[in-house]
């Protein structure tokens, strides 16, 4: 192991490290690179005040959109709820009659008026048959002569 | 303008003349680049440490205090850059662990060889250039810039006895790692003769 003394020595042997010849230039060119870097506040002053119109208009646009689309969801939620009460009314209605009427035969019909036979009168039909001969009706009484 | 002190000089500095701030830089770079030479272990690396020690002074002039000692704070700046520099290096060291440290840091010093004249210079220089930083930099003050250890103290922001004992410590490790070269040296010596 080196004593104090050779390594002092040895410390104090090392040849000195001088700055290349350019050095003085290239610290300056440097310099200049960044001092032209940093942009001047005259220069972004424009760019920022640029920036703040392009977010006011970017705002109200989109403030405006929300607003619409709020409107548009309000529309769509009445007219949901008014076409949900009148589906209700209707099912209502059906199940009330479901619930009252007598049985009855759809015969025919349109939109306004529907033709039924109502069932419970026919039933009455059977014994009535029993109780006599049926004529036909293009058959007159007139012809059993021939 | 070549008489002026480094004072005047700084207040020319300060209000923005290049050439007075070129005139300091003609007159302090050998030393603060020997300094970081010693310090990094590689002239490439001082010098451009040493070119961004002198932009930090010409851009924070106005924080320089003037007390007659403007190659203390120089040495206050280039210290610092380099722990800086260190710092990020090991933690390139942690991200890229394929990439050795060790390997990039002995590259450089066989780069050196052009410029150091002896073997042994060589094998000192990387020596000192792998002590920790906290020990490099008051050994190097010392010994080698020949700083006393009051402006090393002002220069590290420690205590002079605090300076005292990492430049012994620094010392010991010097010994240390250069042991086995040493007794390499004297064994060649004494087959010689």
């Amino acid at each position: 192991m080196p004593n104090d003394l050779d390594l002092n020595s040895t410390l104090r042997d090392l040849p000195r490290v001088d700055a290349r010849p350019d050095f003085t230039t290239q610290v300056l060119a440097k310099l200049q690179r960044r001092q032209a870097a940093a942009v001047s506040p005259s220069a972004w002053q424009p760019l920022v005040a640029a920036a703040a119109v392009f977010a006011m208009v970017a705002l109200v646009a989109n403030w405006q959109r929300r607003g619409d689309r709020l409107q548009h969801g309000t529309l769509s939620i009445s007219s949901i709820a008014a076409e949900h009460q009148q589906l209700a009314k209707e099912f209502d209605s059906l199940r009330a009659l479901s619930q009252s009427a007598r049985p009855v035969l759809h015969v025919d019909g349109n939109d306004q008026v529907d033709f039924v036979l109502g069932l419970n009168e026919i039933s009455q039909l059977p014994r009535q048959r029993h109780s006599g001969v049926a004529t036909p009706v293009n058959f007159p009484a007139a012809t059993d002569t021939y | 303008m070549e008489q002026d002190s480094d004072a005047e000089l700084m207040v020319k500095t300060r209000m923005g003349d290049q050439q007075a701030f070129a005139l300091l830089v003609d007159r302090h770079k050998d030393v603060l680049v020997n300094l970081l030479t010693r310090l990094t272990g590689t002239r490439d690396r001082a010098e451009d440490l040493a070119q961004e020690a002198f932009l930090r002074l010409y851009q924070h002039a106005d924080r320089y205090i003037e007390q007659g000692k403007l190659l203390p704070y120089l040495y206050q700046i280039a210290s610092n850059l380099v722990r800086t520099e260190e710092r990020r290096r090991r933690r390139w060291r942690l991200l890229l662990p394929f990439v050795s440290y060790a390997s990039a840091s002995i590259t450089p010093h066989q780069q050196e060889y052009g410029v150091l004249q002896t073997e042994a210079q060589a094998q000192v220089s990387a020596a000192i250039a792998q002590l920790p930083l906290v020990y490099r930099v008051p050994l190097v003050l010392h010994e080698i810039e020949g700083l006393a250890y009051d402006e090393i103290a002002t220069i590290c922001g420690v205590p002079e006895g605090t300076v005292k004992s990492r430049i012994n410590r620094g010392r010991q490790r010097l010994r240390e790692r250069l042991a086995p070269y040493w007794s390499g040296v004297a064994t060649c010596q004494t087959t010689s003769t």
